[in-house]
């Protein structure tokens, strides 16, 4: 057990001494994931908001595939992204693959079912008086919508965290798409793969320590604002 | 001459087997309107259409205010109910969706002062560290601060304090003078009501079964072996109707039909003969009527008897009294 001990330590010592490809894997696993979080907020939230607020043939349905869709298995969806962005896919001259825009792209289309669907019941578990309140308050449309979400902002932020975590801990489609290139597309967890294949637990435990600070940090931000409201 | 701010012609409005039928209904301008009735009559479906939440599903609803149609009503529903957000932010938030921006603060603390809410006390306070009374203060404040052409206010005082209760009276006796706003309201409770408007139509299973204190035995009539129909009070107490005719299904008594006397009386042609106890009497018509409201077996009737019979009767509150009326006075509607 001590190369365990010895990882732990080493772990420390990478973070703390500033050590340039670490930093480098760090910044691109958060740029990647922001990324593709504001992405799929820019989207998810007005679909979440439209299936949550509005009842229209087939909304079951819909929801149905949306809450099937939170299962999706990272790989299928670096599979999928993988055959439309190669040279030989549709959309190969976007030059997608190995880049960080590809695994952008990814991660959106594994995340936006859990902004979607999370915001449509935040906004369905709205209390029904909350509409005739902002209509008979006067609210015109454009406030209403807004006045909703903002109403349905925790149930929102829990979204946005969720998806958030869903993003900076796969490695199916970093890998896949992203390539695992050292200094470019290398992500926190596509090098925790690499370097525990390669017997380098200091670097892999290293790096699952930042992974699970940043979720840390992110969910004690989702707390803090919840408290502070 | 008085100009109607609300005039209805055989609206009908209805969700499943629930149907509100309103054949008739003007309302004047600055007028004090109460909707009294019990639980499902309808109230805050006729609340809901002339806040414009609702379209009729058929039939004409006029509505005439003086100035922008879009801001001039608003409604408080039943059960207060806030948004997330604080005091002041609640209070403003209909200001601030007119597009108004001066002043906002100075406003607010006159709206909270006319529900006797302390500003420097409430303005800060977010919406979960109120008590229910308080609450329902804050919605009225929200409102209030808008000055209305017409205020609809469902069921205001169904959940609050005496205390609250008497605030959110004088609330809305202030917003009448001062504004001359058109304030409809609604309740269960026909004592509060006639202390805060000036007239009163009673609905009962969708039905307006016309205006004033009128009975509405909403109770469950069985057809008898004399061709007469009974119907057990709560206290289990029998009263007889003369049979109604088909599709006629609420039976209303009106208050001029009520005999009070202080002796059971025999050998009269009443059907009904039930003894009760006095609750309330109040002044109407410049003191010359006399409203008694009387308990019998667990509802309450009102009676409309002169000043002159209340003094020879020496009728109080919690005198024993009897109500005597004939089968064929209960109409059915």
């Amino acid at each position: 057990m001590d190369y365990l001990y010895e990882g732990f330590m080493n772990a420390f010592v990478l973070l703390f001494s500033g050590h340039d490809e670490t930093r480098d894997t760090i910044y691109t696993t958060v740029r990647a994931s922001s990324l593709s979080i504001l992405f799929s907020l820019i989207v998810g939230l007005p679909l979440g908001f439209f299936m949550g607020h509005y009842d229209f043939p087939g909304k079951r349905h819909m929801r149905a595939v949306v809450d099937t869709l939170l299962a999706l298995p990272t790989v299928v969806v670096g599979l999928l992204v993988y055959a439309f962005i190669t040279r030989r896919g549709p959309f190969g001259d976007m030059e997608l693959l190995f880049n960080i825009s590809g695994i952008v792209v990814g991660q959106f289309i594994l995340v936006i079912p859990i902004v979607i669907s999370l915001t449509a019941t935040g906004i369905e578990s709205l209390d029904e008086r909350l509409r005739p309140t902002l209509v008979t308050l006067g609210a015109g449309k454009n406030r209403i919508i807004i006045s909703t979400l903002y109403e349905a902002r925790f149930a929102i932020m829990t979204a946005a965290v969720t998806a958030y975590g869903r993003a900076i801990s796969e490695v199916g489609v970093s890998m896949m798409v992203g390539g695992n290139i050292k200094w470019h597309t290398r992500t926190i967890t596509t090098a925790i793969t690499l370097e525990t294949g390669k017997g380098e637990f200091a670097m892999g435990i290293a790096l699952g320590i930042v992974l699970l600070f940043l979720g840390f940090t992110v969910n004690w931000l989702l707390i803090f604002f919840r408290k502070r409201a | 001459m008085k100009k109607y701010i609300y005039e209805l012609d055989n609206v009908e409005h209805g969700y499943g087997r629930f149907m509100l039928l309103v054949p008739d209904l003007k309302i004047f301008k600055g007028a004090s309107l109460g909707l009294a009735g019990p639980n499902g009559s309808g109230k805050s479906t006729l609340m809901r259409i002339l806040a414009r939440l609702e379209e009729p599903a058929s039939g004409r609803l006029v509505y005439s205010p003086e100035g922008k149609k879009h801001h001039s009503v608003t409604m408080l529903q039943q059960d207060a109910f806030l948004l997330k957000r604080k005091v002041y932010d609640n209070v403003v938030y209909g200001l601030r969706a007119r597009g108004e921006r001066f002043n906002l603060k100075a406003r607010v603390a006159e709206a909270l002062g006319m529900v006797n809410l302390d500003p420097e006390k409430f303005m800060g306070r977010k919406w979960h560290q109120l008590s229910g009374g308080e609450a329902q203060r804050v919605a009225l404040a929200a409102r209030i601060i808008l000055k209305p052409e017409v205020l609809l206010l469902d069921e205001p005082v169904a959940n609050v304090d005496e205390e609250s209760s008497r605030i959110i009276s004088e609330a809305i006796r202030t917003m009448k003078s001062r504004h001359n706003t058109t304030v409809i309201v609604s309740s269960h409770d026909l004592t509060w009501l006639a202390s805060v408007t000036e007239n009163i139509i009673k609905l009962s299973n969708g039905k307006i079964l016309g205006s004033g204190n009128s009975n509405i035995l909403n109770l469950s009539w069985i057809k008898g072996r004399d061709l007469l129909w009974h119907a057990s009070l709560p206290g289990g107490v029998k009263i007889y109707s003369s049979p109604p005719h088909s599709g006629e299904t609420v039976a209303v008594l009106h208050p001029n039909d009520i005999i009070l006397s202080k002796k059971k009386s025999a050998g009269t042609s009443a059907q009904n003969c039930l003894e009760g106890v006095v609750k309330l009497m109040v002044a109407e018509n410049s003191g010359a009527i006399i409203r008694v409201e009387a308990e019998v077996s667990g509802k309450t009737f009102n009676a409309y008897i002169t000043k002159a019979s209340a003094l020879r009767l020496r009728l109080y509150p919690g005198s024993k009294v009897y109500l005597l009326f004939k089968a064929t006075s209960i109409m059915w509607q």
